[in-house]
Formats: C-alpha cells, structure tokens, sequence
C-alpha cells in the first residue's frame, strides 16, 4: 500500500475522531490531544515512504504508533511539538468548549478522571503529596524536596512509584475504552 | 466514526488544512522532476542532433548523393561501421573509406591507395562483401 496525500488525507478524515479520543485519553486536554494529531499526521506525511505495510489496517496502526510517539515526546517536553505541522504551514485551530466537551465525552474522559482521583487517593501519603506537588503544581523536584523537607532524589523516587501505581491502574481502563 | 465528524469542528478544519498542506507539499516535491524532463531534451532530439550532420558528412564523401544506403561497411584496418557507430566514430570513419554508387551496388572504397576495397549489393543486408582491389 502507498501512502500518498490522498490516501493520508482519507485516513485522517476516517480515523481523526477515534485518535483525538485515544490522544485526549492520554492528554486529559481535548485540544492538546488535537494538537498531537494534527503532529501525528502531519509527521506520518514526511515519513510516508518509510511505511512498509500493505493493508489499510496497517497503515491505521502504524499512524497510531507515530501518535504514541508524539505523546511520548510531548510528556517528555511536557508540551506538544509542532515542529511538522509547521513546515507543513498548519496551524492547529481553537476549539470550542462545546466541541472539548464532546471531545472529552467520546474519550470517556470523565470516567477516567474519576478513576485517576481514586487512585491518587488509594496512593500513600507521602507518595500522594509528591505526585500533587510535581504535576498539579509544577514544582521542580528541587523545589518539591525543600517542601517536603527530603532530598531530591527521594522526591524523585517517591513521584516514580506515585506515578507508576497510577499508569497501573488508568492503563487498562484506556485500553478497554481504545478496543471499543 | 465519521458520522461524529460534524461535531467536531476544529478537528474538520484541521484536517481540510493538513490535506491541503499535504497535497500541496507532495505537488512541490514532483515539479523540480519535472522541470528537469521539460529542460532535458528528449532522446530523439540528441539523436537527430547527432545523426543529421553525421549524415551530411557521409553524404558528401559518398558520390553526390546517389548512394542507395549505407548499412554496414567494412574497411581493410578492420573496421566496422554500423548505423549507430556512424554517429559516434562519424567524420573519423568517413575519412577512412569512401563509398561508390554503381548498377545494383555500393563500392565502398579504402582511402589508402594500394589496399582492396569491399562491394555488397545494395538493398541485400544480407550479401555478404565482395572484395575488390582498390583503384
């Protein structure tokens, strides 16, 4: 199967709702998750020679394998590059509050908040402190060591098992929320 | 899903905008292709380009213009020249030998007073070369 403009610019418009619900799953953010789409296929363009698969279905994973890609950069940036989209001269456009809600709907984003405040709940203390500090507030684990009156390392290690129990616990829901 | 497209707004606009890119990016990576066949001049241009002052040439050394063809001619060094060797060893070759209209035959004859020269009837690619001494 070749991947052109033509057939990229079909599976987009195929498959662009369920990658925004799988990116906005893993985002928490609608319009951060359109964003990564938009990368996910602006980069899936440049890359296109590359595909090697010869089925559509193949070619659906493969652009939901350059979307996990792009997620992962984003939550090492923490924030979506856009370096694609931008030497292919698209700016990603706003989106309404109506829209980020149906958005959030389809990801079935309400039921996995719910479930990520559960677990931050059933996490110990001190790990539950960590996490709050580092992802709500933003803190660097420098700062967040002096708050908590630890050193960073330990800040670093009690934000990594905080994190890990709860990617445990939301992961599968994700993935059941993906296969239906 | 895409009966869910027409709630989503911002995602239909952003894909319109990425397909336009796209299409117009891969649009941009063929032209300089093609500008460089448009400016490349095809292959039976530089053909005739070659083949017309070649056979000019030929023309000239070969009795007026009343020779019947030239297909392949052979020369005591050796040499064999055909329709496309004429275009590559050209004035070369025709310097060397020098080809006679006569009834029913093309005399090709060396240049080098002294050596034979070879005959073949003319219209018979198949006949095979007749030496004759040279004059």
């Amino acid at each position: 199967m070749r991947l052109d403009a033509d057939t990229l610019a079909q599976l987009f418009e195929a498959e662009g709702p369920k990658l925004l619900a799988f990116a906005t799953r893993r985002t928490f953010d609608a319009e951060q998750a359109l964003d990564v789409v938009g990368e996910a296929f602006a980069t899936a363009f440049e890359r296109r020679s590359k595909f090697r698969g010869a089925t559509r279905e193949e070619a659906v994973g493969w652009l939901y394998a350059i979307t996990r890609t792009v997620l992962d950069h984003q939550f090492r940036r923490r924030g979506v590059e856009r370096r694609a989209l931008q030497r292919l001269g698209v700016e990603p456009p706003p989106m309404g509050e109506d829209e980020r809600r149906r958005v959030e709907d389809l990801a079935g984003l309400a039921d996995l908040r719910a479930a990520v405040a559960r677990e931050l709940a059933n996490l110990p203390a001190a790990q539950r402190d960590a996490v709050r500090l580092r992802v709500v507030d933003e803190l660097s684990y420098d700062d967040l060591a002096a708050r908590l009156g630890i050193t960073p390392d330990t800040a670093r290690a009690r934000v990594s098992r905080g994190l890990r129990a709860l990617t445990a616990a939301i992961t599968p829901m994700q993935e059941a929320i993906d296969a239906r | 899903m895409p009966a869910d497209r027409h709630d989503f707004p911002a995602l239909d606009r952003l894909t319109a905008d990425v397909a336009q890119a796209m299409r117009a990016a891969e649009a941009a990576d063929a032209a300089p292709r093609a500008r460089w066949w448009r400016r490349t001049p095809p292959l039976a241009v530089t053909l005739l380009a070659l083949a017309v002052p070649s056979a000019v040439a030929l023309h000239a050394t070969t009795g007026k213009g009343q020779e019947r063809g030239v297909h392949v001619f052979r020369c005591d060094g050796g040499t064999t020249v055909g329709a496309a060797a004429v275009l590559l060893t050209g004035v070369a070759s025709v310097g060397r030998c020098s080809a006679t209209p006569q009834r029913g035959r093309i005399v090709y004859r060396c240049a080098l007073p002294g050596t034979p020269g070879l005959s073949r009837t003319a219209g018979s690619r198949a006949a095979a070369p007749v030496r004759r001494p040279c004059a």
